[in-house]
């Protein structure tokens, strides 16, 4: 169990990626101190605190590394939200984590690995792919599919463009409408919804999956993963719920009888077989 | 051991414990309403009426800090609250009902992480219960397996005898360490004849039965009509001995305040809405169905047992009428 109280860590980048989203780097406050919330796998998420605002999860979007950097990436959505797009370089934050389970990364070497991610779920998936990058030769393959959605919508653009020329995975972005933009940048994309876009790939048994999309978009892309004989075991899905405490206690996060911030936020989709309500 | 307490030994206990620095809580009248609060003399203590919300407000407070932090210019402190300054508690005149909820939380509060604000409450309380000899019609401890004169909870048990005073039966550590601290106090009953005990008008409910409907019925036409009226208000959780939901609140400024634990509703709109906008349980049906699944089937599934008492304080008090008992038993004899 990590230290439930916060820790202090500053702010050490802030980079905008859209108007509302941007990447924030913290590193601990003081420096030759690594903090615990900086030991973590992806999937898995920590809990920013803002004295005066609240207190928020965040899912880690950068890979687990020696250097301690812990890198959120963050959408104005709320008070919090708000409140940390108004800090600057230097300002104090506290964190406390890691929770939850994250991605099954042991099982994945020898397989091929598709990663889906819709909107800003594409935070937990980039952190599985910088994971996974790092050791890229140990996987059969590795496609990322990211969609927005409008082409302005897309996050990490600069390392999106990076990964569409990379031999070390195959990429589709994709856009629920472009209106009648085909190309931003060097970035290309196509349109239509995700199901649409997973319909496209050719997955082979024994795939594994990853997915992090909005709440509404898990249906079709499951059914679409499953008709291309993908198992249900093989597909992980981090949920989003309202989670508070982050320990298990005030019950918001409840899918059925398990709680997402204890159980999840990363499930197997044959664990949430017969949980009526989790998708 | 059953002992013999007479009314005018009671008030000596509570007046002896409030004189031992211990918070001594029990029912008490409160601008109309009872409500189990600090005594601050014997006199205060009201037995004939059911408190308004129940007693589990003595270990798991409506609101309560659990940081405090302040800051100065760049530097950040925080401070834990020390569960250690809780101070040593005898709640007193337990309905069995709110009694029997305490170990259902003690489950909730100790499972995996364990929760000290909780438990080091929990561990310096001693509970004594009072059998109820008084039902209304919206009691229905029978239903759920319960009983007036329950145990279930408590550490000492009283029950009212003809002529005043009580029989008090002591049943855990606490409990006896209690009775032997104020030995003189008690004596061995006499031919004490315990007040015929309450009898709520409700048959059994078949809770088997209502959790197997449960297992296979999330998604069921009838959960809009059970829930169409309920009004999203949150009151039945408030009341309700065993809800144990909280949401987590900063108050104060950027420079100083504190981190807060407050009482949640699972009935209220925001309590899943996402940040995002997204809401799993978007409308009031889904938020009702919540409430009976968690009291009927997911606590059952997770600790094996039930999260109702049967107290009726949630029917007493909801403005569009909800009857959580008459919907119970519809369920079992679908």
């Amino acid at each position: 169990m990590p230290p439930l109280l916060p820790e202090s860590a500053i702010i050490d980048e802030i980079i905008p990626q859209t108007p509302d989203t941007t990447l924030f780097r913290l590193l601990p406050k003081e420096r030759v101190k690594r903090l615990h919330a900086a030991d973590f796998s992806p999937g898995q998420f920590l809990q920013l605190s803002l004295p005066g605002a609240g207190e928020i999860p965040v899912s880690y979007c950068g890979a687990p590394g020696e250097d301690g950097c812990i890198e959120l990436c963050i959408k104005k959505a709320g008070h919090v939200t708000e409140f940390l797009h108004s800090r600057s370089i230097g300002s104090v934050a506290g964190v406390h984590g890691a929770y939850g389970n994250g991605f099954p990364l042991g099982i994945m070497a020898g397989h091929d690995i598709v990663l889906i991610a819709g909107g800003l779920g594409i935070a937990p998936i980039r952190s599985l792919l910088m994971s996974l990058l790092t050791r890229a030769s140990l996987y059969r393959s590795i496609t990322l599919l990211y969609g927005a959605r409008t082409p302005d919508q897309f996050v990490f653009r600069d390392e999106l463009i990076l990964w569409q020329s990379s031999t070390a995975l195959k990429t589709l972005f994709a856009v629920d409408r472009s209106d009648g933009v085909v190309s931003s940048g060097t970035l290309s994309y196509t349109t239509g919804m995700l199901n649409m876009a997973v319909a496209e790939l050719s997955l082979h048994e024994g795939c594994i999956a990853a997915l992090c999309v909005p709440p509404a978009a898990y249906p079709g892309i499951i059914t679409e993963l499953k008709k291309q004989g993908v198992e249900d075991e093989n597909i992980h899905l981090s949920l989003e719920r309202r989670m508070q405490c982050g320990v298990g206690r005030c019950a918001h996060c409840a899918v059925g009888t398990m709680l997402c911030c204890q159980d999840g936020p990363v499930f197997s989709y044959a664990g949430l077989r017969g949980i009526q309500g989790a998708i | 051991m059953q002992k013999y307490l007479s009314q005018e030994n009671f008030s000596t206990l509570l007046e002896k414990l409030i004189a031992s620095g211990k918070r001594v809580v029990a029912p008490k009248l409160n601008a109309g309403t009872v409500l189990y609060e600090p005594l601050k003399n014997p006199a205060e203590i009201v037995i004939d009426r059911m408190p308004r919300r129940s007693g589990k407000e003595a270990f798991f407070p409506i609101c309560e800090e659990i940081i405090s932090y302040g800051k100065e210019g760049q530097k950040v402190t925080v401070t834990d609250i020390d569960p250690a300054r809780f101070p040593e508690t005898v709640l007193v005149g337990v309905r069995p009902c709110d009694a029997a909820a305490i170990p259902m939380l003690d489950a909730v509060f100790s499972w995996d992480y364990r929760d000290e604000f909780f438990l080091e409450r929990r561990k310096k309380t001693t509970v004594v219960g009072m059998a109820c000899t008084e039902a209304d019609d919206a009691c229905f401890c029978t239903a759920v397996g319960l009983s007036p004169g329950d145990p279930k909870g408590g550490d000492i048990l009283l029950t009212q005898v003809e002529g005043g005073g009580y029989l008090c039966r002591a049943q855990s550590e606490k409990g006896e360490a209690l009775v032997a601290a104020h030995a003189a106090l008690f004596s061995e009953p006499d031919g004490h004849k315990s007040l015929p005990l309450a009898e709520p008008q409700t048959e059994k409910i078949d809770l088997q039965k209502v959790k197997k409907w449960l297992d296979t019925n999330f998604e069921h036409p009838d959960w809009d009509s059970i829930a169409t009226r309920c009004v999203g208000c949150g009151a039945c959780a408030f009341v309700c001995p065993a809800c144990h939901c909280f949401d987590i609140v900063d108050e104060g400024t950027e420079k100083s305040g504190t981190r807060r634990k407050n009482w949640d509703a699972c009935g209220f709109w925001k309590f899943t809405h996402h940040a995002s906008g997204h809401n799993p349980r978007d409308l009031q049906p889904k938020r009702y169905r919540n409430r009976i699944m968690h009291k009927f089937k997911y606590y059952d599934d997770k600790f094996g047992q039930r999260l109702c008492t049967g107290c009726g304080r949630c029917i007493r008090l909801c403005p569009a009428g909800i009857d959580i008992a008459a919907i119970v038993e519809d369920i079992s004899k679908k």
